[in-house]
């Protein structure tokens, strides 16, 4: 009997030695992520970890938007590998190159597997000639309306919008205007709170700067290291000072912050709201169907302006990792093969790679059609400055406080100092 | 006897020891999470690419951003600080008369104090809402429009101060009260004999009596304010307008929004420069008025 025991006990012992082996093997990379791409990305994750199940494992942690900067910040500064694998946001890239933040990836992605992205996420992630992320998907402005409050108007949609199309799209004077009756028929007092027209990002550089951007106002000046000339021009001021007249008629709101928006538009409280292609997985998610989508509007007179917001997360490797292949290969999964369709499928994102452009994906979600047409004809990337951060503090700052009630043509230039003084910082 | 010599000895050097090894492990704390940190903060200041340089000192003198932040910041403090010592004296000798239940009083007025300051400042935030605040409701019955608040170039700061002087007021009231519980109530008796007023007695016996307590507070609540930031962070950030854009602010903005430790060591330098003066010419008035006393 005990020497029965014996070899239970050591067979026991061998088996526990052979499976602590046996996950000594396995690679854990640890992944850092915005929340906001928590559904596709949980998925691709999950579907990576089931394709390379005891060879690699990736572990995820999801973190709310304005925390994701932070803690890049803080953990890329204490010069340790808490992350492998984390998101960067394509307009960054620059920034976290300058400061050391990222591994160019040309060893480990090919010249074949790079073209498969679409030109502008290629260009997003290119930092002089090497490549420092991968770009998960791209994103697009479209605008969305609230079907139930615009009949309540008494506004047919489908009159509205009648012929509208990427060549013929509504104007934002037009949109106003509608806006305007719709809110007097549905909440003649105010009381309601009801909101005529909200971009998903208030307050934030990324989709705000399409006012300027549609009377033909730039995002930097050439070199990256400038905005005067720029931010203070008369399109900008004209911009400015338009969206101050619209929140001080009620048409845009006045103290909601861009976390909420979506809620406000979900809960029946704006009627025309324009976001990205990611929305109608939310609005799915919490059972919000009435709704229709079109081309965001053009500015009467500058109809060959209108532009269109782009750019998304890209995922990039940092220098201090000593997982490097694994990391690699997580990227390539998530970015560029089957991981990729897994996100672009759950995520509602506009694909960044061509080959994912097909008429299953648009017949699936047909609101893609009009950011693939918006990718191509109106996107207009972000600016391309190492001092990003600086740029979108100043930026977003200059649109809340014309909001607020900032002059704008004195807001405009304030802005343009802060940035030329936060410029000096990358001219040594 | 020999053993008796050198057990009375050795308990001697522990008994010398004692207060040392009592006090090492706060020491400890204090040099690590306090000391540390503003010196490694200063050398980061004078570093630019791995060198020593004074160009951090150079771009940041001649921003106008850092200028409007130390001035926001002064102006707040110029408010606050004696605002909420006046107002926490106010409470202190409120709560320490003799009426019956003032136990109650004491743990209201010392309530907002238990909340965190996270939670304090969303709370304000929503109650100063400029479309859906409570505050914003009360005054539409008083026919008052509604007010910006938050949102207000002109009135984000002071939200921000009667917020502050809100949530800190019981903290420093408590240690004003210690003070006032400290005077002997003779005096007060004597000096109602001879005919003192309560504003005679509270110049002449209480604030004399109580001046160490208030040092204290004078000191500790300007420390506190200067490095006053959740508010900030959590309601305004910064704005409108660079309104509410207190130096700490501008310290977060600079180490963890863009990514520039140097400036933000510089700009905590300049901050530690400013509390240091203003504490040591504290301690110097408040010691002159004990001499003068």
């Amino acid at each position: 009997m005990r020497k029965i025991l014996s070899l239970v006990l050591a067979l026991a012992m061998l088996l526990t030695l052979a499976a602590v082996a046996s996950a000594d093997d396995v690679v854990t990379i640890k992944l850092m992520m915005s929340n906001t791409q928590q559904t596709g990305v949980s998925a691709a994750v999950e579907a990576f970890n089931k394709a390379y199940e005891g060879k690699y494992v990736c572990e995820a942690e999801y973190l709310a938007f304005d925390n994701v900067f932070e803690t890049i910040e803080v953990s890329m500064q204490q010069d340790t590998a808490e992350f492998d694998v984390f998101a960067a946001d394509g307009p960054n890239i620059g920034a976290y190159v300058n400061r050391g933040y990222l591994t160019p990836l040309n060893d480990y992605i090919t010249a074949e597997e790079f073209a498969s992205f679409t030109p502008a996420m290629q260009d997003e992630v290119t930092v002089g000639d090497a490549i420092y992320g991968a770009a998960m998907g791209d994103s697009e402005l479209v605008m969305y309306y609230n079907t139930a409050l615009l009949e309540q108007a008494g506004i047919d949609p489908a009159e509205l919008f009648a012929g509208v199309d990427g060549e013929h799209r509504i104007s934002w004077e037009k949109l106003v205007e509608t806006a305007k009756a719709a809110q007097a028929a549905v909440d003649p007092d105010g009381s309601q709170g009801i909101i005529g027209i909200e971009f998903q990002q208030v307050g934030r550089t990324y989709q705000m700067n399409v006012l300027a951007n549609d009377r033909g106002g730039a995002n930097i000046a050439e070199g990256g290291l400038s905005v005067d000339g720029v931010i203070n021009s008369t399109p900008w001021i004209e911009a400015l000072t338009w969206y101050q007249q619209q929140v001080n008629d009620g048409v845009f709101s006045k103290g909601i912050a861009a976390g909420d928006t979506s809620s406000y538009f979900m809960a029946g409280k704006i009627i025309f709201y324009l976001g990205t292609t990611a929305l109608p997985g939310t609005f799915d998610n919490n059972g919000f169907t009435t709704y229709g989508y079109t081309y965001k509007p053009f500015f009467e007179g500058h109809e060959a302006d209108v532009t269109t917001c782009c750019g998304s997360w890209a995922v990039g490797m940092n220098p201090k990792t000593e997982k490097a292949e694994a990391a690699a290969e997580f990227i390539k999964y998530l970015c560029i093969y089957d991981g990729s369709d897994v996100y672009i499928n759950a995520s509602g994102m506009l694909p960044a790679l061509s080959r994912q452009f097909t008429d299953e994906l648009i017949a699936a979600k047909p609101y893609l059609a009009i950011a693939q047409y918006e990718g191509a004809n109106t996107a207009l990337v972000r600016a391309k400055t190492p001092a990003f951060n600086e740029y979108s503090t100043s930026v977003n700052a200059l649109w809340e406080n014309v909001r607020n009630g900032a002059d704008p043509a004195q807001a405009a230039q304030d802005c343009v100092d802060e940035l030329t003084t936060a410029f000096l910082e990358y001219e040594d | 006897m020999q053993s008796s010599l050198e057990k009375t000895s050795f308990q001697r050097s522990i008994a010398k020891a004692a207060p040392y090894l009592l006090l090492l492990p706060a020491l400890a704390g204090i040099l690590i999470f306090k000391i540390y940190p503003i010196f490694s903060a200063v050398i980061t200041s004078f570093i630019r690419k791995g060198a020593f340089s004074l160009r951090t000192y150079e771009i940041l003198f001649q921003d106008k951003t850092f200028w409007n932040s130390l001035m926001v910041t002064l102006r707040m403090n110029v408010v606050m600080i004696p605002l909420q010592i006046v107002v926490s004296l106010i409470l202190a000798l409120l709560v320490n008369s003799e009426v019956k239940g003032v136990g109650v009083f004491r743990s209201i007025y010392y309530l907002p104090v238990t909340m965190a300051i996270s939670v304090a400042s969303v709370t304000w935030a929503l109650m100063m809402n400029v479309n859906n605040g409570v505050f914003n409701s009360v005054l539409s019955i008083f026919g008052i429009p509604k007010q910006g608040f938050f949102t207000d170039a002109g009135q984000a700061l002071w939200s921000i101060v009667i917020m502050a002087t809100w949530k800190g007021c019981g903290y420093w009231m408590m240690y004003l009260l210690a003070g006032l519980k400290g005077v002997d109530v003779s005096l007060y008796e004597s000096a109602k004999l001879d005919g003192a007023g309560f504003f005679t007695t509270l110049f002449k016996i209480t604030l004399p009596l109580i001046s160490r307590a208030m040092l204290f507070v004078v000191v500790a609540n300007t420390s506190a304010n200067f490095l006053l930031f959740a508010p900030t962070k959590l309601i305004t950030e910064g704005g409108p307008q660079n309104s509410t854009n207190v130096l700490m602010y501008e310290v977060y903005k600079s180490a963890f929004k863009n990514g520039n430790m140097s400036r933000a060591g510089a700009i905590t330098a300049v901050l530690l420069g400013l509390i240091i003066i203003l504490v040591v010419l504290q301690f110097l008035m408040m010691n002159r008025k004990d001499v003068d006393a």
